[in-house]
Protein backbone atom coordinates (compact mmCIF):
# COMPACT_ATOMS: atom_id res chain seq x y z
CA UNK A 1 0.00 0.00 0.00
CA UNK A 2 2.74 2.70 0.96
CA UNK A 3 4.74 1.46 -2.13
CA UNK A 4 1.71 2.11 -4.59
CA UNK A 5 1.25 5.37 -2.47
CA UNK A 6 4.98 6.22 -3.41
CA UNK A 7 4.62 5.41 -7.11
CA UNK A 8 1.49 7.13 -7.32
CA UNK A 9 2.98 10.62 -5.55
CA UNK A 10 5.70 10.12 -8.20
CA UNK A 11 3.77 9.61 -10.60
CA UNK A 12 2.02 12.89 -9.68
CA UNK A 13 5.12 15.01 -9.68
CA UNK A 14 6.33 13.50 -12.94
CA UNK A 15 2.86 14.81 -14.31
CA UNK A 16 3.63 17.98 -12.49
CA UNK A 17 7.25 18.49 -14.22
CA UNK A 18 5.79 17.67 -17.70
CA UNK A 19 3.06 20.02 -17.92
CA UNK A 20 5.15 22.33 -15.87
CA UNK A 21 6.50 23.54 -19.05
CA UNK A 22 3.01 24.48 -20.57
CA UNK A 23 2.14 26.57 -17.71
CA UNK A 24 2.50 29.59 -19.92
CA UNK A 25 0.41 27.89 -22.60
CA UNK A 26 -2.46 26.97 -20.39
CA UNK A 27 -2.64 29.94 -18.30
CA UNK A 28 -2.89 32.47 -21.87
CA UNK A 29 -5.43 30.35 -23.67
CA UNK A 30 -7.75 28.98 -21.09
CA UNK A 31 -7.48 32.19 -17.92
CA UNK A 32 -6.79 34.67 -20.52
CA UNK A 33 -8.13 34.25 -24.24
CA UNK A 34 -11.07 31.75 -24.24
CA UNK A 35 -12.49 33.98 -20.98
CA UNK A 36 -12.25 37.16 -22.50
CA UNK A 37 -13.82 35.67 -26.04
CA UNK A 38 -16.77 34.18 -24.40
CA UNK A 39 -17.17 37.68 -21.77
CA UNK A 40 -16.84 40.29 -24.35
CA UNK A 41 -19.45 38.17 -27.04
CA UNK A 42 -21.59 36.60 -24.37
CA UNK A 43 -21.32 39.19 -21.14
CA UNK A 44 -20.80 42.37 -22.83
CA UNK A 45 -21.89 42.41 -26.39
CA UNK A 46 -24.59 40.04 -27.26
CA UNK A 47 -26.74 41.28 -24.34
CA UNK A 48 -25.96 44.88 -25.21
CA UNK A 49 -27.02 44.72 -28.52
CA UNK A 50 -29.86 42.67 -28.36
CA UNK A 51 -31.35 42.91 -24.78
CA UNK A 52 -33.60 46.57 -23.75
CA UNK A 53 -34.16 45.45 -20.30
CA UNK A 54 -31.27 46.30 -17.60
CA UNK A 55 -32.63 43.45 -15.15
CA UNK A 56 -33.26 40.84 -17.76
CA UNK A 57 -29.61 42.11 -19.15
CA UNK A 58 -28.13 41.64 -15.76
CA UNK A 59 -29.10 38.44 -14.98
CA UNK A 60 -28.19 36.77 -18.54
CA UNK A 61 -25.08 38.04 -18.37
CA UNK A 62 -24.57 35.91 -14.88
CA UNK A 63 -26.78 32.93 -16.63
CA UNK A 64 -24.25 33.26 -19.94
CA UNK A 65 -20.92 33.23 -17.86
CA UNK A 66 -21.99 30.58 -15.46
CA UNK A 67 -22.35 28.31 -18.93
CA UNK A 68 -19.49 29.57 -20.47
CA UNK A 69 -17.55 28.25 -17.42
CA UNK A 70 -18.78 24.96 -17.56
CA UNK A 71 -18.26 24.91 -21.39
CA UNK A 72 -14.48 25.75 -20.61
CA UNK A 73 -14.00 22.98 -18.47
CA UNK A 74 -15.24 20.48 -20.73
CA UNK A 75 -12.67 22.42 -23.45
CA UNK A 76 -9.95 21.79 -20.53
CA UNK A 77 -10.39 18.54 -19.60
CA UNK A 78 -11.06 17.19 -23.26
CA UNK A 79 -7.12 18.96 -23.89
CA UNK A 80 -5.90 17.43 -20.85
CA UNK A 81 -7.50 13.92 -21.02
CA UNK A 82 -7.53 13.19 -25.03
CA UNK A 83 -3.39 12.48 -24.74
CA UNK A 84 -4.36 9.26 -23.35
CA UNK A 85 -5.73 8.29 -26.03
CA UNK A 86 -3.11 8.44 -28.28
CA UNK A 87 -1.10 7.16 -25.43
CA UNK A 88 -3.03 4.10 -25.56
CA UNK A 89 -3.00 3.44 -29.08
CA UNK A 90 0.62 3.83 -29.11
CA UNK A 91 1.42 2.17 -25.97
CA UNK A 92 3.76 4.28 -24.63
CA UNK A 93 3.84 6.07 -20.83
CA UNK A 94 0.22 4.58 -19.30
CA UNK A 95 1.69 1.05 -20.21
CA UNK A 96 4.93 2.21 -18.32
CA UNK A 97 2.69 3.46 -15.55
CA UNK A 98 0.56 0.38 -15.51
CA UNK A 99 3.74 -1.70 -15.04
CA UNK A 100 4.09 0.10 -11.69
CA UNK A 101 1.06 0.82 -10.75
CA UNK A 102 -2.48 -0.61 -10.62
CA UNK A 103 -4.00 0.47 -13.78
CA UNK A 104 -7.37 1.77 -11.76
CA UNK A 105 -4.59 3.21 -9.83
CA UNK A 106 -3.07 5.36 -12.91
CA UNK A 107 -6.12 6.42 -13.59
CA UNK A 108 -7.34 7.89 -10.27
CA UNK A 109 -4.11 9.60 -10.37
CA UNK A 110 -4.34 11.16 -13.99
CA UNK A 111 -8.12 12.14 -12.66
CA UNK A 112 -6.73 13.70 -9.42
CA UNK A 113 -3.92 15.57 -11.18
CA UNK A 114 -5.85 17.00 -14.09
CA UNK A 115 -9.13 17.84 -11.92
CA UNK A 116 -6.53 20.19 -9.25
CA UNK A 117 -4.48 21.18 -12.75
CA UNK A 118 -7.52 22.82 -14.85
CA UNK A 119 -9.27 23.65 -11.27
CA UNK A 120 -6.39 25.91 -10.79
CA UNK A 121 -6.39 27.75 -14.18
CA UNK A 122 -10.90 27.82 -14.31
CA UNK A 123 -11.10 29.04 -10.14
CA UNK A 124 -10.21 33.06 -11.43
CA UNK A 125 -12.79 32.74 -14.14
CA UNK A 126 -15.11 35.40 -12.56
CA UNK A 127 -12.43 37.66 -11.12
CA UNK A 128 -10.86 37.77 -14.40
CA UNK A 129 -14.70 38.83 -15.41
CA UNK A 130 -14.96 41.22 -13.18
CA UNK A 131 -11.35 42.68 -14.51
CA UNK A 132 -12.78 42.70 -17.99
CA UNK A 133 -16.34 43.97 -17.49
CA UNK A 134 -16.54 45.98 -14.51
CA UNK A 135 -19.53 47.44 -13.27
CA UNK A 136 -21.36 45.35 -15.86
CA UNK A 137 -20.85 42.29 -14.04
CA UNK A 138 -22.50 42.09 -10.41
CA UNK A 139 -20.29 39.84 -8.09
CA UNK A 140 -22.11 41.00 -4.99
CA UNK A 141 -24.23 38.07 -4.55
CA UNK A 142 -21.31 35.10 -5.51
CA UNK A 143 -20.73 32.97 -2.50
CA UNK A 144 -17.01 32.40 -3.10
CA UNK A 145 -16.62 29.06 -1.38
CA UNK A 146 -19.58 27.54 -2.71
CA UNK A 147 -18.38 28.69 -6.54
CA UNK A 148 -15.13 27.21 -5.68
CA UNK A 149 -16.34 24.34 -4.42
CA UNK A 150 -18.85 23.68 -7.35
CA UNK A 151 -15.74 24.72 -10.11
CA UNK A 152 -13.67 21.75 -8.20
CA UNK A 153 -16.53 19.34 -8.52
CA UNK A 154 -17.12 20.44 -12.68
CA UNK A 155 -13.94 20.01 -13.53
CA UNK A 156 -13.58 16.82 -11.66
CA UNK A 157 -17.01 15.23 -13.63
CA UNK A 158 -15.74 16.68 -16.87
CA UNK A 159 -12.58 15.05 -16.45
CA UNK A 160 -13.67 11.72 -15.40
CA UNK A 161 -16.78 12.29 -18.45
CA UNK A 162 -13.98 12.48 -20.70
CA UNK A 163 -11.57 9.56 -19.35
CA UNK A 164 -14.54 7.51 -20.08
CA UNK A 165 -15.40 8.35 -23.54
CA UNK A 166 -11.38 8.03 -23.77
CA UNK A 167 -11.64 4.66 -22.63
CA UNK A 168 -15.07 3.81 -24.63
CA UNK A 169 -13.11 5.06 -28.38
CA UNK A 170 -11.71 2.49 -30.46
CA UNK A 171 -9.18 4.81 -32.39
CA UNK A 172 -8.39 9.21 -32.11
CA UNK A 173 -10.67 9.35 -35.55
CA UNK A 174 -13.51 8.81 -33.46
CA UNK A 175 -13.07 12.01 -31.59
CA UNK A 176 -15.03 14.62 -33.40
CA UNK A 177 -17.97 12.29 -33.35
CA UNK A 178 -17.51 11.91 -29.57
CA UNK A 179 -17.78 16.32 -29.72
CA UNK A 180 -20.77 16.94 -32.04
CA UNK A 181 -22.80 13.86 -31.65
CA UNK A 182 -22.56 13.78 -27.47
CA UNK A 183 -20.42 16.57 -26.09
CA UNK A 184 -21.58 19.60 -27.59
CA UNK A 185 -25.60 18.84 -27.81
CA UNK A 186 -24.99 17.80 -23.58
CA UNK A 187 -23.65 21.02 -23.34
CA UNK A 188 -26.07 23.42 -24.97
CA UNK A 189 -29.13 21.43 -23.41
CA UNK A 190 -27.13 21.13 -20.52
CA UNK A 191 -27.80 24.97 -19.79
CA UNK A 192 -24.80 26.34 -21.36
CA UNK A 193 -27.83 28.95 -22.84
CA UNK A 194 -30.72 28.90 -20.38
CA UNK A 195 -31.15 27.34 -17.02
CA UNK A 196 -32.96 24.29 -16.37
CA UNK A 197 -36.03 26.23 -14.98
CA UNK A 198 -36.67 27.97 -18.20
CA UNK A 199 -36.66 24.59 -20.19
CA UNK A 200 -39.30 23.63 -16.97
CA UNK A 201 -41.45 26.33 -17.60
CA UNK A 202 -41.37 25.42 -21.38
CA UNK A 203 -41.62 22.13 -21.13
CA UNK A 204 -41.97 19.79 -18.42
CA UNK A 205 -41.59 17.02 -20.06
CA UNK A 206 -38.11 17.98 -21.47
CA UNK A 207 -37.39 19.31 -17.85
CA UNK A 208 -37.81 15.87 -16.53
CA UNK A 209 -35.52 14.64 -19.78
CA UNK A 210 -32.72 17.14 -19.47
CA UNK A 211 -32.69 15.94 -15.31
CA UNK A 212 -30.68 12.95 -16.75
CA UNK A 213 -28.09 15.73 -18.48
CA UNK A 214 -25.10 15.79 -16.29
CA UNK A 215 -24.05 19.20 -17.17
CA UNK A 216 -27.11 20.28 -15.98
CA UNK A 217 -25.84 20.43 -12.40
CA UNK A 218 -22.41 21.71 -13.29
CA UNK A 219 -24.04 24.79 -14.80
CA UNK A 220 -26.96 25.04 -11.89
CA UNK A 221 -24.68 24.86 -9.62
CA UNK A 222 -22.40 27.57 -11.02
CA UNK A 223 -25.46 29.58 -10.80
CA UNK A 224 -26.71 29.30 -7.43
CA UNK A 225 -23.21 30.32 -6.01
CA UNK A 226 -23.33 32.92 -8.14
CA UNK A 227 -26.68 34.96 -7.97
CA UNK A 228 -27.35 33.08 -4.51
CA UNK A 229 -31.36 32.80 -6.21
CA UNK A 230 -33.25 29.68 -5.04
CA UNK A 231 -34.23 29.24 -8.32
CA UNK A 232 -31.52 27.19 -9.28
CA UNK A 233 -30.41 23.70 -8.35
CA UNK A 234 -29.47 23.92 -4.52
CA UNK A 235 -25.45 23.29 -4.09
CA UNK A 236 -25.57 20.32 -1.67
CA UNK A 237 -27.91 18.88 -4.63
CA UNK A 238 -25.91 19.64 -7.09
CA UNK A 239 -22.35 18.58 -5.54
CA UNK A 240 -24.15 15.38 -4.49
CA UNK A 241 -25.10 14.61 -8.31
CA UNK A 242 -21.97 16.01 -9.51
CA UNK A 243 -19.83 13.55 -7.34
CA UNK A 244 -22.29 10.50 -7.88
CA UNK A 245 -22.00 11.51 -11.86
CA UNK A 246 -18.30 11.39 -11.46
CA UNK A 247 -18.14 8.26 -9.25
CA UNK A 248 -19.93 6.43 -12.35
CA UNK A 249 -17.71 7.72 -15.39
CA UNK A 250 -14.55 6.60 -12.88
CA UNK A 251 -16.35 3.48 -12.49
CA UNK A 252 -17.34 3.03 -16.35
CA UNK A 253 -13.02 4.69 -17.53
CA UNK A 254 -12.03 1.70 -15.50
CA UNK A 255 -14.38 -0.87 -16.83
CA UNK A 256 -14.19 0.11 -20.19
CA UNK A 257 -10.19 0.40 -19.92
CA UNK A 258 -10.05 -3.31 -18.97
CA UNK A 259 -11.51 -4.35 -21.62
CA UNK A 260 -9.29 -2.38 -24.06
CA UNK A 261 -6.48 -4.19 -21.87
CA UNK A 262 -7.62 -7.33 -22.16
CA UNK A 263 -10.68 -7.42 -24.65
CA UNK A 264 -11.31 -11.64 -23.69
CA UNK A 265 -12.85 -9.75 -20.58
CA UNK B 1 -5.74 18.66 -74.14
CA UNK B 2 -4.04 18.85 -71.21
CA UNK B 3 -6.87 20.37 -69.43
CA UNK B 4 -8.76 17.50 -70.61
CA UNK B 5 -6.88 15.04 -68.91
CA UNK B 6 -6.65 17.53 -65.95
CA UNK B 7 -10.43 17.66 -65.96
CA UNK B 8 -10.16 13.50 -66.39
CA UNK B 9 -8.12 13.00 -62.89
CA UNK B 10 -10.16 15.55 -61.20
CA UNK B 11 -13.17 13.81 -62.12
CA UNK B 12 -11.75 10.68 -60.96
CA UNK B 13 -10.48 12.02 -57.74
CA UNK B 14 -14.25 13.02 -57.34
CA UNK B 15 -15.69 9.74 -57.93
CA UNK B 16 -13.80 8.42 -55.27
CA UNK B 17 -14.72 11.00 -53.03
CA UNK B 18 -18.48 10.66 -53.84
CA UNK B 19 -18.00 7.08 -52.42
CA UNK B 20 -16.53 7.63 -49.63
CA UNK B 21 -19.09 10.14 -48.99
CA UNK B 22 -22.06 7.76 -49.39
CA UNK B 23 -20.71 5.44 -47.27
CA UNK B 24 -20.29 7.60 -44.78
CA UNK B 25 -23.45 9.54 -45.29
CA UNK B 26 -25.53 8.25 -42.36
CA UNK B 27 -22.49 9.00 -40.34
CA UNK B 28 -22.04 12.56 -41.47
CA UNK B 29 -25.57 13.13 -41.05
CA UNK B 30 -25.60 12.07 -37.56
CA UNK B 31 -22.50 14.26 -37.01
CA UNK B 32 -24.47 17.43 -37.93
CA UNK B 33 -27.89 16.50 -36.42
CA UNK B 34 -27.58 16.44 -33.03
CA UNK B 35 -25.85 19.69 -32.41
CA UNK B 36 -28.14 21.21 -35.00
CA UNK B 37 -31.25 19.83 -33.32
CA UNK B 38 -29.89 21.15 -29.63
CA UNK B 39 -29.23 24.71 -31.75
CA UNK B 40 -32.67 24.30 -33.07
CA UNK B 41 -34.12 24.34 -29.54
CA UNK B 42 -32.23 26.69 -27.80
CA UNK B 43 -32.19 29.45 -30.53
CA UNK B 44 -36.25 29.29 -31.25
CA UNK B 45 -37.63 28.32 -28.09
CA UNK B 46 -35.55 28.83 -25.09
CA UNK B 47 -33.69 31.78 -25.68
CA UNK B 48 -36.79 34.13 -26.25
CA UNK B 49 -37.83 32.79 -22.46
CA UNK B 50 -34.29 34.65 -21.36
CA UNK B 51 -35.10 38.08 -22.68
CA UNK B 52 -34.31 37.67 -26.29
CA UNK B 53 -36.16 39.03 -28.77
CA UNK B 54 -37.93 37.22 -31.23
CA UNK B 55 -36.62 38.31 -34.53
CA UNK B 56 -32.97 37.33 -33.42
CA UNK B 57 -34.71 33.71 -33.69
CA UNK B 58 -33.85 33.43 -37.49
CA UNK B 59 -30.58 35.42 -37.36
CA UNK B 60 -29.44 32.35 -34.33
CA UNK B 61 -31.00 30.05 -36.76
CA UNK B 62 -28.57 30.45 -39.33
CA UNK B 63 -25.80 29.39 -36.55
CA UNK B 64 -26.50 25.99 -37.36
CA UNK B 65 -24.85 26.54 -40.72
CA UNK B 66 -21.92 27.60 -39.21
CA UNK B 67 -21.90 24.89 -37.00
CA UNK B 68 -21.49 22.56 -39.94
CA UNK B 69 -19.09 24.26 -41.63
CA UNK B 70 -17.04 24.61 -38.62
CA UNK B 71 -17.05 20.78 -37.99
CA UNK B 72 -16.86 19.27 -41.24
CA UNK B 73 -13.82 22.11 -41.88
CA UNK B 74 -12.17 21.63 -38.91
CA UNK B 75 -12.68 17.79 -39.73
CA UNK B 76 -10.92 18.38 -43.32
CA UNK B 77 -8.04 20.24 -41.45
CA UNK B 78 -7.35 17.67 -38.93
CA UNK B 79 -7.09 14.85 -41.62
CA UNK B 80 -5.03 16.83 -43.57
CA UNK B 81 -2.59 18.25 -41.30
CA UNK B 82 -2.38 14.42 -40.30
CA UNK B 83 -1.77 13.11 -44.31
CA UNK B 84 0.99 15.40 -43.98
CA UNK B 85 2.26 14.42 -40.58
CA UNK B 86 2.24 10.74 -41.17
CA UNK B 87 3.35 10.85 -45.33
CA UNK B 88 -0.48 10.14 -45.90
CA UNK B 89 -2.88 10.05 -49.10
CA UNK B 90 -1.98 14.02 -50.25
CA UNK B 91 1.88 12.67 -51.10
CA UNK B 92 0.03 10.27 -53.75
CA UNK B 93 -2.29 12.92 -54.82
CA UNK B 94 0.53 15.47 -55.22
CA UNK B 95 2.30 12.59 -57.68
CA UNK B 96 -0.70 12.49 -60.02
CA UNK B 97 0.08 14.26 -63.06
CA UNK B 98 -1.99 17.45 -62.35
CA UNK B 99 -1.06 20.82 -61.23
CA UNK B 100 -2.05 21.09 -57.40
CA UNK B 101 -4.16 23.44 -57.67
CA UNK B 102 -6.05 20.68 -59.19
CA UNK B 103 -5.28 18.40 -55.97
CA UNK B 104 -6.36 21.16 -53.87
CA UNK B 105 -9.56 21.53 -55.55
CA UNK B 106 -10.25 18.15 -55.25
CA UNK B 107 -10.54 18.37 -51.31
CA UNK B 108 -12.77 21.82 -51.35
CA UNK B 109 -15.19 20.08 -53.77
CA UNK B 110 -15.22 17.51 -51.62
CA UNK B 111 -16.26 19.37 -48.61
CA UNK B 112 -18.60 21.42 -50.29
CA UNK B 113 -20.27 18.53 -51.48
CA UNK B 114 -20.26 17.16 -47.88
CA UNK B 115 -21.76 20.43 -46.44
CA UNK B 116 -24.40 20.91 -49.20
CA UNK B 117 -25.92 17.25 -49.37
CA UNK B 118 -25.50 17.59 -44.93
CA UNK B 119 -26.67 21.25 -44.39
CA UNK B 120 -29.31 21.60 -46.74
CA UNK B 121 -31.89 19.16 -45.17
CA UNK B 122 -31.36 20.36 -41.61
CA UNK B 123 -31.62 24.13 -42.67
CA UNK B 124 -35.38 23.33 -44.68
CA UNK B 125 -36.07 20.58 -41.89
CA UNK B 126 -35.47 23.40 -38.87
CA UNK B 127 -37.19 26.46 -41.33
CA UNK B 128 -40.34 24.04 -41.31
CA UNK B 129 -40.57 23.20 -37.84
CA UNK B 130 -39.45 27.18 -36.73
CA UNK B 131 -42.25 28.24 -39.18
CA UNK B 132 -43.05 32.06 -38.40
CA UNK B 133 -40.53 32.31 -35.82
CA UNK B 134 -38.06 32.93 -38.13
CA UNK B 135 -40.00 35.99 -39.25
CA UNK B 136 -38.33 35.96 -42.52
CA UNK B 137 -39.63 39.15 -44.75
CA UNK B 138 -38.05 38.38 -47.99
CA UNK B 139 -35.84 35.27 -49.39
CA UNK B 140 -33.64 36.50 -52.06
CA UNK B 141 -33.49 33.11 -53.78
CA UNK B 142 -30.94 34.45 -56.25
CA UNK B 143 -28.45 35.71 -53.60
CA UNK B 144 -29.11 32.42 -51.57
CA UNK B 145 -26.96 30.37 -53.68
CA UNK B 146 -24.23 32.56 -54.67
CA UNK B 147 -23.45 33.67 -50.75
CA UNK B 148 -24.30 29.97 -49.78
CA UNK B 149 -21.45 28.97 -52.66
CA UNK B 150 -19.19 31.90 -51.43
CA UNK B 151 -19.52 31.23 -47.97
CA UNK B 152 -18.51 27.24 -48.64
CA UNK B 153 -15.71 28.10 -51.10
CA UNK B 154 -14.09 30.59 -48.68
CA UNK B 155 -14.36 28.03 -45.57
CA UNK B 156 -13.22 25.22 -47.58
CA UNK B 157 -10.13 27.22 -48.55
CA UNK B 158 -9.47 28.43 -45.29
CA UNK B 159 -9.82 25.15 -43.41
CA UNK B 160 -7.33 23.05 -45.69
CA UNK B 161 -4.96 26.77 -45.43
CA UNK B 162 -4.84 26.38 -41.53
CA UNK B 163 -4.66 22.51 -41.50
CA UNK B 164 -1.33 22.95 -44.35
CA UNK B 165 -0.11 26.00 -42.75
CA UNK B 166 0.18 24.66 -38.99
CA UNK B 167 2.78 22.90 -37.19
CA UNK B 168 0.64 19.96 -35.51
CA UNK B 169 1.97 20.93 -32.23
CA UNK B 170 0.61 24.48 -32.46
CA UNK B 171 -2.42 23.25 -34.00
CA UNK B 172 -3.76 20.98 -31.47
CA UNK B 173 -2.63 23.58 -28.95
CA UNK B 174 -3.78 26.63 -30.15
CA UNK B 175 -6.05 26.28 -33.18
CA UNK B 176 -9.09 27.15 -31.43
CA UNK B 177 -8.28 29.29 -28.81
CA UNK B 178 -6.20 31.25 -31.03
CA UNK B 179 -7.97 31.38 -34.26
CA UNK B 180 -11.19 29.98 -34.68
CA UNK B 181 -12.84 30.72 -30.94
CA UNK B 182 -11.64 34.64 -31.80
CA UNK B 183 -13.30 34.24 -35.14
CA UNK B 184 -16.57 32.31 -33.98
CA UNK B 185 -16.60 34.84 -31.08
CA UNK B 186 -16.59 37.77 -32.72
CA UNK B 187 -18.08 37.53 -36.49
CA UNK B 188 -21.60 39.09 -35.72
CA UNK B 189 -22.46 35.36 -35.04
CA UNK B 190 -24.59 36.07 -31.57
CA UNK B 191 -25.82 39.61 -32.49
CA UNK B 192 -26.12 41.47 -35.96
CA UNK B 193 -23.29 44.09 -37.38
CA UNK B 194 -25.43 46.59 -37.85
CA UNK B 195 -26.46 46.75 -34.02
CA UNK B 196 -22.69 46.49 -33.06
CA UNK B 197 -21.84 49.39 -35.05
CA UNK B 198 -24.99 51.19 -33.26
CA UNK B 199 -23.40 50.60 -29.81
CA UNK B 200 -19.60 50.31 -30.62
CA UNK B 201 -19.03 51.90 -34.02
CA UNK B 202 -14.51 51.58 -33.65
CA UNK B 203 -15.29 47.71 -32.68
CA UNK B 204 -17.46 47.08 -35.32
CA UNK B 205 -15.09 48.47 -37.97
CA UNK B 206 -12.50 46.06 -36.95
CA UNK B 207 -14.35 42.99 -36.55
CA UNK B 208 -15.09 44.03 -40.12
CA UNK B 209 -11.68 42.04 -40.85
CA UNK B 210 -13.12 39.26 -40.06
CA UNK B 211 -14.94 36.98 -42.76
CA UNK B 212 -17.12 35.49 -40.83
CA UNK B 213 -18.81 38.69 -40.12
CA UNK B 214 -19.54 38.39 -43.77
CA UNK B 215 -20.89 34.84 -43.65
CA UNK B 216 -23.43 35.49 -40.89
CA UNK B 217 -24.87 38.55 -42.44
CA UNK B 218 -24.63 37.57 -45.94
CA UNK B 219 -26.51 34.43 -45.31
CA UNK B 220 -29.10 36.22 -43.13
CA UNK B 221 -29.30 38.95 -45.39
CA UNK B 222 -29.91 36.01 -48.01
CA UNK B 223 -32.48 34.08 -45.88
CA UNK B 224 -34.35 36.46 -43.73
CA UNK B 225 -34.16 39.84 -45.42
CA UNK B 226 -34.71 43.33 -44.47
CA UNK B 227 -32.47 46.26 -43.83
CA UNK B 228 -31.25 45.13 -40.86
CA UNK B 229 -28.02 43.16 -41.92
CA UNK B 230 -25.53 43.87 -44.51
CA UNK B 231 -25.78 44.01 -48.02
CA UNK B 232 -25.32 40.69 -49.29
CA UNK B 233 -23.92 41.87 -52.48
CA UNK B 234 -21.46 43.47 -50.75
CA UNK B 235 -20.65 40.15 -48.56
CA UNK B 236 -20.36 38.04 -51.70
CA UNK B 237 -17.55 40.63 -52.81
CA UNK B 238 -15.64 40.65 -49.38
CA UNK B 239 -15.88 37.33 -49.34
CA UNK B 240 -14.50 36.61 -53.31
CA UNK B 241 -11.68 38.63 -52.23
CA UNK B 242 -11.06 36.39 -48.87
CA UNK B 243 -10.89 33.55 -51.32
CA UNK B 244 -8.67 35.11 -53.58
CA UNK B 245 -5.83 35.81 -50.51
CA UNK B 246 -6.76 32.55 -48.93
CA UNK B 247 -6.13 30.61 -52.39
CA UNK B 248 -3.03 32.46 -53.08
CA UNK B 249 -1.67 31.87 -49.15
CA UNK B 250 -2.71 28.29 -49.55
CA UNK B 251 -0.40 27.46 -52.80
CA UNK B 252 2.31 29.35 -51.12
CA UNK B 253 1.88 27.55 -47.71
CA UNK B 254 2.01 23.98 -49.30
CA UNK B 255 4.89 24.49 -51.36
CA UNK B 256 6.74 25.88 -48.12
CA UNK B 257 5.47 22.60 -45.85
CA UNK B 258 6.53 20.37 -48.62
CA UNK B 259 9.85 22.09 -49.35
CA UNK B 260 10.93 23.88 -46.36
CA UNK B 261 14.32 24.93 -47.86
Amino acid sequence: MMKSLRVCAQFLYRDLYVFSSDILFYLSNYACIYPLCYMLTFAYLMPETVMANTEAKKLFVLTMLSGNLAFLMINMAWKLVSPLLYDMESGKVIQFQMMHLHPYAVLFEHVLFFTCFSFCFLAPFFAVGKIALGDLLDISHINWPALLLMTLLGCLFTITYCLCAVMIMKSSKQTGSFWVRFTIPLTIMGGFWVPWHTVNTLSPLLGRILLANPFVYATEGIRHAVTGSDTYFSIPLCATMLVIISLAFFTGACWFMRKKLDPVV
Amino acid sequence: MMHLNNAHIFWALMQRNMLLLKKNFISKLLDGLFTSIAILVVAGYLLPLVGIPSYMIGPFFINIALNTLFSYGFAMAMNILKEIKNGGRIYYLLTLPVPKKWVLASYITNFALEVIIITVPLLLIGAFVLGDKLQIIQTNWLLLPIISMATIIFFGLFMLLIGIHYEQKWFFANIWPRRLSPMYSFGATFYMWKSLYAFAPTFALITLLNPLVYISEGLRKALIGGDRFLSGWLCCGVLFVWSLLACITLQYSLKKRMDPV
